[in-house]
């Protein structure tokens, strides 16, 4: 009943630079139709730059996407749809206030001559399409009023309507229930019956041997490999995926120091949180890292009193606090810098110097003036010790390049004195030399005595540094690790409870 | 020379500039002292509330309500003065009054989280509509107190008074936003608010502080409102937040927050009172004075809007 564009898509060595980093080096990959196909990588594998290729979301640098023996050309999101492919992405994008009717159709409403709409055709069409996936739903039903599952159904129905010949689904099944799994799961099967090709992204190995046929595996932007279903195991995949080494570990002293200065006891959110603990010692580096919606922002939020949490308390050097704001904690002695650099951490209208003297100003007061003379020396001097590469302390920060950023972000905190400083994703957007450049500012820090906290989803960091690594999934701790001890195997496991 | 061009205040300034030039040669009138006088002096009320807006709109917020709180005062402060004959406390009411309602907006803002541009544009209808409630009619001078009709129509060393009031507030606030830690807050709260509560700052006071320093600023404008005209009028004041909005936003104070200059709004309001005087002189239409302002500030914004795009 469809018309199918394709046999193989065959993505030919795609590359793709962002500034900084490759994104996407030379990777290959054939996706036929009928077959579900996984791709796999760990945060940064590049598989997200995969799928905004083929969706004309970004362009690319080199390489090339055939249908068949017929090259392609993606430009635009508009090429990559009319060529048929279609991506549902983690984040539903339909109009909540619509039918389920209306968001399907939403391109190509059927209407008569003067168009208005024939809303009996449409909810019958509607059902019929349903019918032909497999799956039960009312067409009439508001799309506010679904589950997320229904939505992400919802949604491949859009495509399946609008002549899909690839589906790409990123994560499909991150925020379902496993009885909203088996649906999906069927609805998928029948899409393969239809002759659609499906690329199917995730991070859950058990997953893809329910589903999928073959299994491509990225890291750090390369193609790894390439394994049919039938002929692997989930340890080949893992070891496929997180199989890079390590870089060189940096010093950390052998016995931590048994003085605690930070006691978090049961803390939960509304967002996400489910009652965490743990103990951070004086000079001690704990590394947490979990995966993409695993809570570790979050918890560095609830901890720097950035969320409010529902229940349990903080405890610093024996005070204990269960309502406190950014304020509190930053007189508390605690720094945090932010994952999202853009968004939270700079302040774009602001010069390198402002940036840096943002949460100390108090240093350069004298009653109510602010020294600029002072303020002016401080800095220098910093963008001195730390190798801040700028022409001026007065630089409009968005003029720096991400790591020298990331080096001013840094810098915040260590004008005051500070006791604990928490460090979300602290060399995303960084590019290499500046990467080891930052972790050992961060293992110095730990040597002069200030307790680091840092939430990664990258090995490297996590085991370059921790001296204690916790794994987070779904809001909660599922593990904990000593240094030394554990293998990334055994962490990625556990970071997909 | 690039660097001149792109700085929005020394535009204004050679705006003004010219603008000055054009009218004194096409009527000498212009520089007469009766003439400069009469434009400081209904620059003054709104340079005075135009400092408070300068703060709001560099922190990314706006308050709509200062015309209507502006002719309260003036109703209020008439009224009190005739009840009681004490300056003292007619102005001590009107602080007050300010004071709760600067509170109130601050309040909403921050405490129920409704955008500014909807709480204050509601507190500006409350005003309007209670003003009513609290006196129907116009509320006449019958007090008499000769420091009270100074404080507006007077002069000290042939500058009036309305000007001197203004001169003397004026360096405070291009110190607080200059020198001190309050006003660089003040900035990145408009710039990046979230960034800014991540420094650890208590973002939510310094928005309570900019609605209650812009209401107390109003304060201070409606009084001497009040005493020029003689009276506490119910309208009195309508549209008058329009016009600081608009001189501000001349001066170069972006509507999104994150920066902004007492300087350039003083050369914005200069701009704009020159203007309606040269409409004035000119013998236009008095309906211009709205329309030219109007054309003005969409072209200001938009060269703005180009320049930095040139920036990225």
């Amino acid at each position: 009943m469809l018309e199918h564009k394709f046999k193989v898509l065959k993505v030919k060595s795609l590359s793709k630079q962002f500034p900084g980093v490759k994104a996407l080096d030379n990777v290959s990959i054939n996706l036929e139709a009928g077959k579900v196909h996984a791709l796999m990588g760990e945060n940064g594998a590049g598989k997200s730059t995969l799928i905004k290729i083929l969706a004309g979301v970004f362009p690319k640098n080199s390489g090339q996407i055939f249908f068949d023996d017929q090259e392609v050309q993606i430009d635009l999101p508009s090429d990559s749809l009319d060529l048929g492919i279609k991506v549902v992405y983690q984040e539903i994008s339909l109009i909540p206030e619509f039918s389920v009717g209306e968001n399907i159709f939403l391109e190509k409403f059927p209407v008569n001559k003067l168009g208005v709409i024939k809303w009996k055709k449409l909810f019958r069409d509607c059902d019929n399409l349903f019918k032909s996936i497999g799956f039960n739903l009312k067409a009439n039903a508001k799309i506010s009023d679904l589950s997320i599952s229904e939505q992400q159904v919802v949604e491949i129905s859009r495509a399946v309507f609008q002549n899909a010949s690839l589906v790409i689904m990123d994560e499909p099944t991150s925020s379902l229930t496993p009885n909203e799994i088996e649906k999906l799961f069927t609805v998928i099967k029948n899409l393969r019956k239809q002759n659609i090709a499906i690329l199917y992204v995730t991070h859950k190995i058990d997953e893809i041997f329910r589903i999928a046929d073959e299994v491509t595996v990225l890291r750090d932007g390369r193609f790894i490999s390439h394994r049919m279903i039938d002929e692997t195991t989930e340890e080949q995949i893992v070891k496929d995926m997180v199989g890079r080494e390590v870089d060189s570990a940096f010093e950390r002293p052998i016995e931590i120091s048994n003085e605690m200065i930070l006691h978090v006891n049961e803390i939960s959110t509304k967002s996400k949180l489910k009652k965490i603990s743990f103990n951070l010692a004086k000079g001690e580096i704990l590394g947490f890292f979990g995966l993409v919606g695993a809570g570790r922002t979050e918890l560095a939020k609830a901890i720097y009193g950035y969320d409010k949490i529902l229940s349990g308390f903080v405890e610093i050097n024996g005070k204990k606090f269960t309502k406190y704001n950014t304020t509190t904690m930053a007189r508390q002695g605690i720094g945090y810098v932010t994952e999202d650099r853009k968004g939270e951490g700079i302040i774009k209208d602001m010069n390198l110097r402002e940036n840096m003297t943002l949460p100390s100003l108090e240093f350069f007061e004298k009653f109510f003036y602010l020294n600029k003379y002072k303020e002016k020396s401080f800095v220098t001097d910093y963008i001195k010790k730390f190798d801040v590469r700028t022409p001026s302390s007065e630089r409009l920060i968005t003029l720096l390049s991400g790591g020298n950023q990331q080096k001013v972000l840094l810098s915040r905190w260590l004008l005051r004195e500070l006791k604990i400083i928490i460090l979300d994703e602290p060399t995303r957007g960084v590019d290499i030399g500046a990467k080891t450049e930052v972790l050992k500012l961060i293992n110095d820090l730990a040597h002069q005595g200030m307790s680091v906290i840092i939430m990664t989803s990258e090995m490297n960091d996590l085991f370059s540094l921790s001296d204690r690594i916790f794994v987070m999934a779904n809001g909660k701790i599922t593990a904990e690790f000593k240094k030394n001890q554990v293998t990334q195997e055994q962490i990625f496991k556990a970071s997909v409870n | 020379m690039q660097n001149l061009i792109k700085n929005n205040g020394v535009i204004l300034f050679i705006t003004l500039l010219v603008l000055c030039i054009f009218l004194s040669i096409y009527n000498p009138q212009f520089y007469s002292i009766q003439n400069i006088n009469s434009i400081l002096r209904s620059s003054s009320t709104v340079m005075i509330v135009a400092l408070g807006m300068t703060i709001l709109l560099t922190s990314g917020e706006v308050d709509l309500s200062v015309g209507a709180l502006m002719s309260f005062v003036t109703v209020i402060v008439m009224d009190i003065i005739n009840k009681t004959g004490s300056v003292v406390l007619g102005f001590v009411s009107v602080f007050l009054f300010c004071l709760v309602v600067g509170l109130v907006n601050g309040y909403v803002r921050t405490q129920l989280r409704v955008n500014s541009l909807i709480g204050t544009l509601a507190m500006m209808l409350i005003l309007q509509g209670s003003v009513y409630i609290y006196s129907m009619s116009a509320i006449y001078n019958k007090h008499l107190i000769s420091f009270f009709t100074f404080i507006g129509q007077g002069f000290v060393f042939k500058i009036p008074m309305p000007v001197i009031i203004m001169l003397a507030i004026l360096p405070f606030f291009v110190f607080l936003l200059n020198f001190t830690k309050h006003g660089r807050y003040f900035t990145a709260i408009g710039s990046n608010p979230d960034a800014t509560r991540l420094s650890g700052i208590d973002i939510n006071r310094y928005k309570f502080i900019g609605f209650v320093i812009t209401s107390l600023l109003v304060g201070i404008a409606g009084i001497i409102l009040a005493s020029l005209m003689d009276t506490g009028q119910q309208g009195s004041a309508k549209g008058f937040e329009l016009v600081v909005i608009a001189a501000v936003l001349l001066g170069g104070t972006s509507f999104k927050g994150g920066s902004g200059t007492i300087v350039g709004t003083i050369l914005g309001i200069l701009v704009l009172k020159v203007i309606n005087n040269g409409i004035i002189l000119m013998g236009i239409r008095q309906e211009f004075q709205l329309v030219v302002p109007g054309v003005i500030l969409i072209l200001a914004v938009y060269f703005d809007n180009l320049r930095k795009r040139s920036d990225a």
